[in-house]
């Protein structure tokens, strides 16, 4: 179980350190998102890096409509891993859609969980007049999907087909998986609207373990109001305004990142140790 | 930019890191109706709708 | 995309013009660095008639799906009745098999009754008409049963009547048929058996029956037989080794007769 746990999920660990580190990444991308991030880690920390079923290079023939039609499914990829590699207390970084399931996870099982350090959440990206604002409307989500479907999930049928009839062309697998790291349209279009379709802002007061809430400028998918909605109702959480602009600092701004990680990381253990 | 460019059958529009517009020829500023200066030197976003805004994010930049 | 694999091929992607108006481009892009920056290069064309095209497509291919989808859906349900039907069909076969032998069986003794040994015998002779395979038939009557019944009471009579059923079965070849003919007289259908065959068998049967363990009373039975000859029928054979039983019960009881040695 556990073995199949670390192949299903492609679980990469690496890093010198003890304490477990564990980076969830977003809604159409894998862990490789984490590239410019992780490696910054590795002196102090265990690190640990995946892909959600049905994302990267994870098992597909593991994933299951049913479990993941909603993010708890999710959820429990992060906690089968947790258990895989017997981890208790660990930081858990989740960026975008990656955080919220990790939040998720660590209401389910705190002791897992040491501290949540969410890179551009959105509990809920509807709007929800006349005090929560998601920053979309229902037509905003329904375009992007239906942008998604013009440029791949939508002509999948027919792409899987010219796929299976060109199998000395495997590039074309590898160009679909590369550009959206995910061969299985059906899997995309579900996770899309797991995404964007849930709404998770009643579970935001059950979370007890302490968070870092990073937020981006100018981020159209997580606008400042949603980290600030976030920050309000999280107990015990840190927030941070970070001068990346976009939804992917850890790409853009991975310097800026990193140390924001770092620092806060570093002010909770000083406080840590006074308080102990 | 050169004429070539600048009046070319298609669209051009050079951004950097920051999805700030530098550089964008004149057949797409036609296209959208905007002159230069509205456009350079702003963000993307300006000339998306908001799903494509959202789609760029995820799919484009990264 | 642009930053993983510094380019993006033929993407989709919708532009806003300043009047508002939605503008659908396909956008390549390619990542280039000049003197020590980076550019982010598009090309984009507008496709809105391809894009109309490929909507309309897209909405076709939608249908067809979610008609395929039901049409799959449907031949499920119907495969799912198919099986229900197979299987109540089934039940029903099992049921009627059941009441079969139901019918043809002794509640008491769980021998054949009579009236299955009646059809057993015609389709013996139906089978065997004009072959002249040798055919018996035993009948058998528990002696005294009457008074078995008066002393010990009629539990104990039942328990001798299945006790004889047990016995019989014992006795019998796969191909014979026992079956309990009336109160206390039992049947025994002997296919391709002849006379001497019929007499041992017979025989045999008597003697286990007055040499087994009856508890407080002996018991014994007499035994009639007949074989059948040119020109008998099913009921001419029944009533010829009913003569031979009433023979052995004239003669004192506990005795196997045969009906071609009277007379």
């Amino acid at each position: 179980m556990n073995q199949n746990t670390l192949i299903r999920n492609n679980v990469n660990v690496t890093g010198k350190g003890t304490k477990a580190m564990i980076f969830a990444h977003g809604f159409g991308c894998d862990q490789n998102m984490w590239r410019l991030v992780a490696p910054a880690f590795e002196e102090n920390f265990r690190v640990i890096l995946f892909d959600y079923v049905g994302s990267g290079k994870s098992d597909y023939s593991a994933y299951s409509s049913t479990k993941y039609q909603d993010l708890h499914g999710y959820a429990q990829d992060v906690l089968d891993i947790c258990d895989a590699l017997d981890i208790n207390d660990a930081i858990f970084v989740g960026h975008s859609v990656g955080s919220i399931i990790g939040m998720l996870a660590s209401i389910q099982e705190p002791t897992r969980f040491e501290r949540l350090v969410m890179l551009g959440p959105s509990p809920c990206f509807l709007n929800d007049p006349p005090l929560y604002k998601g920053g979309f409307e229902k037509e905003d989500l329904e375009g992007l999907i239906g942008m998604m479907e013009m440029n791949y999930i939508g002509w999948a049928n027919y792409l899987s087909q010219v796929i299976m009839k060109n199998p000395e062309r495997p590039e074309l697998f590898q160009e679909l998986e590369e550009s959206f790291c995910s061969t299985d349209p059906t899997v995309a279009r579900q996770f899309a609207t797991a995404t964007f379709f849930s709404d998770h802002r009643n579970d935001l007061q059950n979370v007890t373990v302490p968070s870092l809430i990073l937020q981006c400028s100018d981020d159209a998918i997580a606008p400042i109001e949603v980290g600030k909605y976030m920050h309000s109702v999280l107990t015990d959480s840190a927030y941070a305004l970070m001068e990346a602009t976009g939804h992917c600092p850890h790409l853009s701004h991975p310097e800026e990142t990193i140390r924001l990680i770092s620092d806060y990381l570093k002010s909770v253990a000083d406080q840590d140790s006074s308080n102990g | 930019m050169d004429e070539q460019l600048d009046f070319a059958p298609c669209g051009y529009v050079s951004l950097n890191d920051d999805s700030t517009i530098l550089d964008i020829n004149q057949t797409l500023l036609g296209l959208l109706d905007y002159n230069l200066q509205e456009l350079q030197g702003q963000h993307i976003n300006l000339i998306l709708t908001h799903a494509s805004q959202t789609f760029y994010q995820l799919y484009f930049f990264r | 995309m642009i930053r993983l694999q510094e380019k993006v091929d033929a993407m989709y992607i919708a532009l806003k013009s300043k009047s508002g108006q939605e503008i659908p481009i396909l956008l390549n892009a390619s990542r280039n660095e000049r003197g020590g920056k980076f550019f982010n290069d598009c090309a984009c064309f507008p496709m809105k008639e391809r894009y109309e095209y490929e909507q309309a497509l897209l909405v076709a291919k939608k249908e067809t799906d979610q008609r395929n989808q039901m049409k799959k859906k449907q031949i499920e349900e119907l495969d799912m009745l198919r099986n229900e039907l197979e299987c109540k069909q089934n039940e029903l076969l099992e049921l009627n098999e059941k009441l079969r032998k139901l019918a043809e069986t002794d509640g008491l003794t769980g021998l054949k009754n009579r009236r299955c040994l009646q059809e057993s015998l015609t389709s013996n002779f139906n089978s065997h008409a004009g072959q002249m395979q040798p055919i018996s038939l035993l009948l058998m009557d528990i002696d005294y049963f009457k008074e078995i019944n008066d002393t010990y009471g009629h539990m104990t009579g039942d328990r001798v009547l299945q006790e004889m059923g047990r016995l019989l079965e014992e006795e019998s070849r796969k191909e014979d048929i026992a079956a309990r003919y009336g109160g206390e007289e039992f049947a025994l259908i002997l296919p391709n058996t002849d006379k001497s065959d019929a007499l041992k068998i017979a025989e045999r049967i008597r003697l286990h029956v007055e040499k087994a363990d009856w508890g407080e009373s002996a018991i014994t039975i007499s035994i009639g037989a007949a074989t059948f000859l040119q020109g008998d029928t099913e009921s001419s054979l029944q009533s010829k080794a009913d003569y031979a039983l009433y023979a052995s019960k004239n003669g004192g009881r506990n005795q196997v007769t045969h009906a071609s040695d009277l007379t």
